[in-house]
């Protein structure tokens, strides 16, 4: 049986109240999930706290998994990252930090955003149609992913001002739906 | 900047999905998103378009305390208490359903907008030797069941599928309807669509062409379904 299908049937197991499905989903899936909320919280316990918290509420609502949607790890991926930004945004308020400088010193971890999100796995006219972005954009939507950056922090890291980056967001997202639109591949069935 | 309307919600699709609609703006979304499906479906395509991360050897591995907070949390056996067998695990249940209940009362559904996706209740329907034959989309809002089957299973000649439940704590199964190939959709029949919120076992049996004459399964039974309660 393939990843996905097994997960998928994980999850339909796990909604019918399975402990030993869900244990099993855990242990094929934490680590994913895990290194996802890192990438945005970069910080080991937060990190470990988003995931728990968020397998309890899978397990609480796993019958709203839907495998006609989307796939499993799509889903898991969504609500971690969810979660982690919650965390992230909650814990830069308790710190008082101005986020300029929570970020620099953060991102300055990250020689390569840019790598990150180019090293994750996504279909093949996702990443195609992300290299023929302008770079601006692209930077934009490749940090606002991978690191969890808002709109404000972004305007803070590449100085510019809020509207310009505004901007690059929302003409990177529609040139990005026009080329996979455009596409060869069906973006629910290649490379995942 | 002004956006047409299926432009502008295509927009906060992508940004949620990318991450930039933070706490209560994303929740507003999640939410619409549940009761809208085109915003459903857009959303679903943008995030089924983000990257996830790559299965690989350098994994992070969570530590231990991270599963024993989750199985704390909600009451769940842990390999110890597996070995002690049912009565144990019963028991153990019995207490995760009191700290699901508690928790429910208390917190209300914390989460529940977290989860864009159909507020429908999904199952697999296995045959008699445990093997997988599709998922069941409950849809009890509806009253109807979606049987995930690709092609429909063809019954022998003269014979049709009949689908029947059996609620928790009953021995009696009751009929659902009939398919003359099962798959796709079933619409119960009215006087049973309440059923379709208890916990109980779906069961598919083989009868003749328009449905137990009996109105009890009377052909052998090819698949069940656990449900839990809605």
């Amino acid at each position: 049986m393939d990843d996905q299908k097994e997960l998928t049937l994980l999850l339909l197991e796990t909604a019918q109240r399975d402990a030993k499905a869900f244990r099993r989903l855990y242990d094929l899936a934490s680590p994913r999930l895990l290194a996802s909320a890192l990438r945005i919280l970069r910080d080991r316990p937060l990190a470990e706290e988003a995931l728990q918290e968020v397998f309890v509420s899978i397990w609480r609502n796993a019958a709203r998994y839907d495998p006609l949607a989307g796939a499993p790890m799509t889903w898991m991926t969504a609500i971690v990252r969810n979660r982690a930004l919650d965390l992230l945004r909650r814990r830069r308020e308790t710190a008082g930090a101005s986020t300029e400088d929570l970020d620099e010193a953060a991102i300055g971890t990250h020689p390569s955003a840019e790598q990150a999100v180019l090293d994750m796995q996504m279909n093949d006219n996702l990443r195609k149609c992300l290299s023929e972005l302008e770079a601006a954009q692209r930077q934009a939507l490749v940090l606002a992913y991978a690191h969890g950056l808002s709109h404000a922090e972004l305007a803070a890291h590449l100085a510019r001002p809020l509207g310009t980056v505004k901007s690059w967001v929302r003409r990177g997202l529609a040139a990005l739906k026009q080329c996979i639109d455009s596409g060869w591949g069906h973006h629910e069935t290649a490379s995942r | 900047m002004k956006l047409p309307r299926d432009e502008l919600r295509d927009a906060l699709c992508a940004e949620c999905a990318l991450g930039l609609l933070r706490g209560a703006a994303r929740r507003r979304l999640l939410k619409m998103a549940d009761r809208d499906p085109d915003l459903r479906r857009r959303l679903a395509r943008w995030e089924a378009m983000m990257p996830t991360e790559r299965a690989r050897a350098a994994l992070p591995r969570p530590s231990e305390r991270v599963w024993s907070g989750i199985r704390r949390e909600l009451g769940l056996p842990g390999r110890l208490q597996e070995a002690f067998g049912r009565i144990a695990l019963w028991r153990a249940w019995a207490v995760a359903a009191t700290a699901v209940l508690v928790f429910a009362i208390g917190l209300g559904s914390l989460f529940r907008n977290e989860f864009p996706l159909a507020p429908s209740r999904m199952t697999v329907l296995t045959a008699q030797n445990g093997e997988y034959l599709a998922w069941v989309r409950v849809d009890e809002a509806k009253g109807t069941l979606s049987i995930g089957l690709k092609d429909p299973l063809a019954p022998p000649p003269e014979k049709s599928f009949e689908l029947w439940f059996i609620p928790e704590g009953s021995k009696t199964p009751l009929s659902l309807g009939v398919q003359a190939a099962l798959g796709g959709n079933l619409a119960v029949r009215e006087d049973r669509r309440a059923l379709l919120r208890g916990a109980g076992i779906l069961a598919v049996s083989l009868e003749p062409k328009s449905g137990s004459p009996t109105g009890l399964p009377t052909g052998q039974v090819l698949f069940t379904a656990k449900l839990a309660a809605a």
